[in-house]
């Protein structure tokens, strides 16, 4: 009997989960709404109706007949789909889920309320007349005794000249026996029959205890245009003995309807005074309608412990298609052949054997481990089923036009995953309709249609399953989320320089962070983002922002396929192993001995690793497990915990209090932050190198939760393990540093690490790390501004390494040695129509040439208005640099300087001088160019600490016919200006600069009168945008990039002019 | 003690010792007796729990019966042994000195636990049994893994 109840309600729900679409599209549709989706909805309803009859679920019959009812007059035109009906019915199929996924208790559930609702609803619609057959019943004779019937049925059955028949039925015979489900009887029964009542001998079947060997007598009454014989076919070719005719076009019904007869509706509109002394089990669904929610808070539900364990039970089961428990039988069989082949191969000692068996099991299990994988899968759909009606009732609320599309129900998920994504994923989406998406007013005046769009989109996506939640709203502000931030004191104010865009985003995602400015009963709940963040966490996934602002927000989720088995990486620390989620994992690194003290700082209390550009923050396992650390006894198997280490931890940040500018650190002056970040770099040094004195190479791996990053110090790596995740026992549960154990192959136990969970554990939590490191970060991007540059490679003499700054290359050619003519000294060649002059490197310096080599190259840039070519050889390769230019040793006509590249000595050509040791005429020529001549007597100032760039722009603006003067840092600039007060007409400064960089100079130019006016260049190597706000707001109005000789010229002019 | 006393009147109990005490529990509970074998270790956990280890694939939490006591600590001996006990569907393996046997507890010489032991220790505890010259403590397994709330 459990097993038929827990079948048929597996069935019900599955087709309680459509409805709701369904409704939801009748009433977009009203009048003309789909005549097959609302028989779909019916048909539904009936078989709910006729199931819950049979296992004597009385209030679930009640209701799914009243349902069935309403929707009947829907199908039949007497009623409009209006949202007041639909709201009713989409309240009366949340009751029927609710009461089906307890059922033990659905009995004492007290839906009075909205079985009247719905029965006024139903008599509202009906003519004067019929109003009164709702409530009444008519009572027709049959061989086993009088049946009652709703006059209403009955009347419709006369109507439709069909007859009533009463058909005894023994499911568990007739219908199990034969491999069907009730469910689907009753589904097929529609077709042909309408089930107007189910009679269950209830002294048989008066509880849901019972065996299955016992018959389970059922009396149904239908009504059909189907003849005795044909109805004997549709109930499984019973006897025609067990249909009894009640009432037919050759049978008269009984006239008139006794007036002592209770009317049926009794039980619809009065509750049972059972049901009146015991409360409803479980909680009601959000009422619509008034009358409904008064009585459903007034019977305050407290589910019993029965409710408890039948819920238990009811999600502990799971459908599972034939076809994979097949696949699984024929695995199971191949895995019992190949234990004999390999109980054979070990008996006879046949290493041959043994490793095909090996190989043949190994294939095996692979197989095993995926279908059992699938058969956990469940379609996104089963979370996205509720999302139109939260949508629907949400933008009700608030006034808002939402069209929602979703896509990707088919994607399917393990189960535990679809079970946690519905709770974060609904919270997003009411996000996103409640301060995502503006008002239809607030839409028209930005010239947005008015209908809000709103997408929620399932897809896999190279092994992972992503979930995307877009909207066209208003997008996120980075600057009022940082603002707010700030206000709300979640960061610090000077955090917020350093942080990109993304990170602003993501602020959203700390913890006491609400975007809308007054808590909405809506959205603000007491929850926010990073209740949704930590349940996604938790689950495996990795949230991503994309936001335009006016334009809407995206949220990508990036989810594991399967929670139960995850690839990871096994680490060992201290001879424990723990197991990392391989999602976790950013990558891996080494840090020889003699990097460490390079590369790893400590900044506060915390180590930090900087890795190129970034700066993250250091989590040392043994520190944060408190495992002691231990070092191997010589000599001796035995591990001693190392003390030493131990205490020089303890004296590192000590030294760091004799240092009162680092205990300072930064009040946001660029002087300060630089003595106190040198002064971070060198105090804690001494410390560090000490305390790795004895310290062999550190084992890294850059791990992150997808907003937060970090770098976890481990012992060792090893391999790459495929593990079963099973969980922690319930005295463990609350240590979030680990998600669950698993055991490695060799039996032993290993922990798997909770990413998120370590580094709250650890204290670093903030969204881009600690406040210091993203600081740090800020400063580390900004050295990266400062003195990063990309050089072009080529070749000379073939071991004579040269380069050209990359921008002022615009072109590479391969070339053969015969494509270059010569004419007297001077070389050019056939170029895009033209004549392309050449020239080398040795015209000037008179070594190494290169003209018959067969790797021959022509790097093409552009000198006084002129496409010019130099001569190279192959390879060529374009780097990034940071080592400084030396322009002193090798400095001669042609080279620039010279730098150090791979333990080389790279020169660097300079283009314009070539050109002019070869080409004297051409300046001359140059004068007749407007383009060139421009610069003539205008006085620029130039404000640039690395000697490599201010060299060659001061150069190129010379060229150009400027009168440059310049400064090597904003200090010096400044008194350099006061001094020339009167003739300056343009400052070009860089932005990082030692003693007052370019913000501060530009904004000690504006601020003073006799200089307010002067127009003011930025110019850095990389344009980035973050910078854009503070330049804006120190009154800097033009942004250059270095080397872009011709664009920051072009600006020059512009502004001296 | 009370009539809900869940001791039968002759009911069998595993017998183990405990930092030199004698203590004894439901026989009925112990699914199994096994050597503590290798063990986990979970930094971070709560004092008495000494690790994790895989019983035929199953993780079962091993507790420090003695530090659970609050009457000492076990010294891993090789006669150590762990008790395997299920409780609201979960393994724990309960980490004693030595088991001894299974006994025949006579309801009637269980005395109730004398009010000058530790509450910590006194709340775990069914009754002091009194047999020969030995007195041995009968835990009370519902308390026994009723763990704290917050941690």
């Amino acid at each position: 009997m459990d097993e038929l109840l827990q079948e048929f309600i597996n069935e019900a729900q599955e087709h309680l989960a459509t409805i709701e679409e369904d409704l939801l599209t009748i009433e977009e549709d009203g009048a003309s709404a789909d005549k097959e989706l609302i028989n779909k909805v019916l048909r539904a309803a009936h078989s709910i109706k006729g199931g819950s009859g049979f296992f004597g679920l009385v209030q679930v019959k009640e209701l799914a007949h009243v349902a069935e009812t309403v929707l009947d007059m829907m199908r039949s035109d007497k009623m409009t789909p209006n949202a007041e009906v639909i709201n009713l019915l989409l309240n009366a199929f949340d009751t029927l889920r609710t009461m089906l996924d307890d059922p033990a208790s659905s009995e004492q559930a007290d839906n009075t309320a909205l079985l009247q609702s719905l029965n006024d609803l139903a008599s509202s619609y009906l003519p004067q007349a019929q109003k009164a057959s709702l409530n009444e019943d008519q009572i027709l004779d049959s061989p086993l005794g009088p049946v009652s019937l709703p006059k209403v049925d009955v009347d419709r059955v006369i109507r439709d000249a069909h007859s009533i028949y009463l058909v005894e039925f023994d499911l568990a015979q007739d219908i199990e026996g034969k491999g069907s489900d009730i469910f689907h009887f009753f589904d097929s029964l529609w077709d042909s029959a309408e089930l107007l009542d189910c009679i269950v001998n209830t002294q048989v079947v008066g509880t849901l205890e019972h065996d299955l060997d016992r018959p389970l007598p059922l009396q149904l009454v239908i009504a059909t245009p189907l003849e005795k014989a044909t109805i004997s076919h549709l109930f499984a070719d019973i006897d025609l003995s067990r249909i009894h005719p009640l009432l037919g076009p050759e049978l008269e019904p009984k006239p008139e309807p006794e007036p002592e007869r209770a009317p049926s509706a009794q039980a619809l509109t009065d509750p049972a005074p059972t049901a009146l002394a015991q409360p409803a089990a479980k909680c009601p669904p959000v009422a619509t309608s008034e009358r409904a929610a008064t009585s459903e808070q007034a019977a305050k539900p407290e589910p019993t412990a029965d409710a408890e364990r039948s819920k238990a039970t009811t999600d502990d089961t799971l459908r599972v298609s034939v076809k994979l428990l097949e696949d699984l039988m024929n695995l199971a069989g191949e895995l019992v052949l190949s234990r004999n082949q390999l109980r054979t191969a070990v008996a006879m000692d046949d290493r041959l054997l043994l490793s095909s068996v090996d190989q043949r099991i190994n294939q095996i299990t692979a197989e095993l481990q995926d279908v059992i994988m699938q058969t956990r899968l469940q379609p996104m759909g089963n979370v996205f089923a509720r999302f139109p009606r939260v949508v629907r009732d949400l933008s009700q609320t608030l006034g808002k036009q939402v069209d929602l599309q979703i896509i990707g129900k088919e994607v399917a998920l393990d189960k535990t995953l679809i079970e946690g994504l519905s709770d974060p994923l609904t919270h997003m989406l009411r996000n996103a309709v409640d301060h995502g998406l503006e008002t239809e007013p607030e839409r028209r005046s930005k010239g947005k249609p008015p209908m809000g769009q709103l997408r929620i989109e399932a897809r896999y996506e190279a092994g992972q399953a992503i979930v995307e939640i877009a909207d066209d709203g208003k997008g996120l502000d980075p600057d009022a989320l940082a603002d707010s931030a700030v206000r709300k004191g979640l960061i610090a104010q000077e955090s917020v320089q350093g942080m990109s865009m993304p990170d602003k985003q993501a602020l959203i995602f700390l913890p006491g962070f609400s975007t809308a400015e007054q808590v909405t009963d809506v959205s603000g709940r007491g929850v926010g983002m990073d209740v949704v963040k930590t349940n996604l966490d938790r689950l495996g996934g990795q949230v991503e922002i994309h936001s335009e602002l006016g334009q809407g927000t995206t949220f990508r989720i990036k989810l594991p396929l399967t929670l139960a088995i995850i690839p990871s990486l096994i680490v060992s620390v201290e001879q424990e192993r723990f197991a990392i989620p391989q999602a976790n994992i950013e990558e891996l690194l080494r840090l020889r001995p003699e990097e460490v003290s390079k590369r790893l700082e400590i900044v506060g209390d915390r180590e930090v690793l900087l890795l190129r550009d970034r700066v993250l923050p250091l989590i040392r396992f043994t520190d944060v497990l408190g495992i002691l650390p231990t070092y191997q006894v010589p000599g001796s198997d035995q591990r001693e915990i190392d003390r030493r280490i131990r205490i020089a931890d303890r004296r590192a940040p000590k030294l760091r209090l004799d240092q009162p500018v680092s205990a300072q650190p930064a009040k946001s002056s660029a002087l300060t932050e630089t003595q106190a970040l040198q002064a971070d770099q060198v105090v804690p040094r001494q410390g560090i190198e000490r305390r790795r004195a004895a310290a062999s190479a550190v084992e890294i791996a850059i791990v992150t939760t997808g907003t937060l990053s970090y770098a976890l110090a481990v012992g060792a790596f090893h391999d790459t393990e495929e593990v079963v995740v099973k969980p922690l026992g319930r005295r463990l549960k609350h240590l979030h540093e680990y998600s669950g154990a698993t055991i490695l192959g060799d039996g032993t136990v290993a922990l798997i690490l909770d990413i998120a969970g370590l580094s709250s554990k650890a204290g670093v939590t903030s969204v881009s790390g600690s406040m210091r490191a993203a600081q740090l970060a800020a400063q580390a991007e900004n050295r990266r501004l400062r003195d990063v540059y990309w050089l072009l490679l080529f070749h000379n003499a073939p071991d004579q390494p040269c380069a050209l700054p990359l921008d002022t290359v615009q072109r590479i050619e391969r070339i053969r040695p015969e494509q270059v003519q010569h004419f007297g000294n001077r070389r050019t060649m056939h170029y895009r129509g033209g004549s392309l002059p050449l020239v080398a490197i040795a015209d000037v310096t008179g070594s190494g040439s290169i003209e018959a080599s067969s790797d021959l190259v022509v790097l093409v840039s552009s000198v006084a208005g002129r496409e010019v070519g130099l001569l190279g050889t192959l390879p060529v390769d374009v780097v990034q640099s940071e080592a400084a230019i030396d322009q002193r040793t090798h400095r001669q006509p042609g080279i620039t300087g010279s730098t150090i590249f791979q333990d080389r000595t790279v020169f660097i050509a300079d283009m314009h001088e070539l050109v002019t040791a070869v080409h004297p005429d051409w300046h001359e020529a140059a004068g007749e160019d407007t383009q060139e001549q421009v610069g003539e007597g205008v006085n620029v100032l130039l404000a640039e600490d690395s000697d490599f760039f201010r060299a060659q722009m001061k150069k190129f603006l010379e060229e150009s016919g400027y009168n440059v003067w310049d400064a090597p840092d904003g200090e010096a600039a400044w008194s350099l200006l006061l001094d020339k007060l009167d003739a300056v007409r343009v400052v070009i400064t860089d932005i990082e600069m030692p003693r007052l960089n370019g913000f501060e100079l530009a904004s000690r130019i504006r601020n003073d009168s006799r200089t307010a006016a002067l127009p003011i260049i930025a110019v850095t190597s990389l344009a980035g945008n973050e910078d854009l706000a503070r330049a804006k707001a120190s009154g800097i109005e033009h942004y250059q990039i270095k080397l872009d000789r011709e664009q920051l010229l072009a600006q020059v002019r512009q502004l001296s002019q | 003690m009370n009539a809900s006393n869940p001791l039968k009147e002759k009911e069998l109990v595993t017998a183990f010792r405990l930092c030199g005490g004698l203590f004894a529990i439901n026989a009925q509970l112990v699914q199994e007796v096994i050597r503590v074998g290798e063990l986990t270790q979970v930094y971070g956990a709560p004092d008495e729990v000494v690790g994790i280890r895989n019983l035929r694939g199953r993780i079962v939490t091993v507790i420090d019966a003695a530090a659970h006591l609050d009457i000492g600590r076990v010294e891993i001996s090789p006669e150590a042994r762990l008790l395997i006990i299920e409780h609201q569907q979960e393994h724990y393996g309960f980490l004693v000195d030595q088991v001894i046997e299974a006994l025949n507890l006579d309801q009637d010489q269980v005395e109730p636990v004398p009010s000058s032991l530790e509450p910590s220790l006194r709340s775990r505890l069914l009754g002091i049994w009194r047999h020969g010259d030995d007195l041995t403590a009968i835990l009370d397994p519902e308390v026994l893994f009723r763990w704290p709330e917050k941690q």
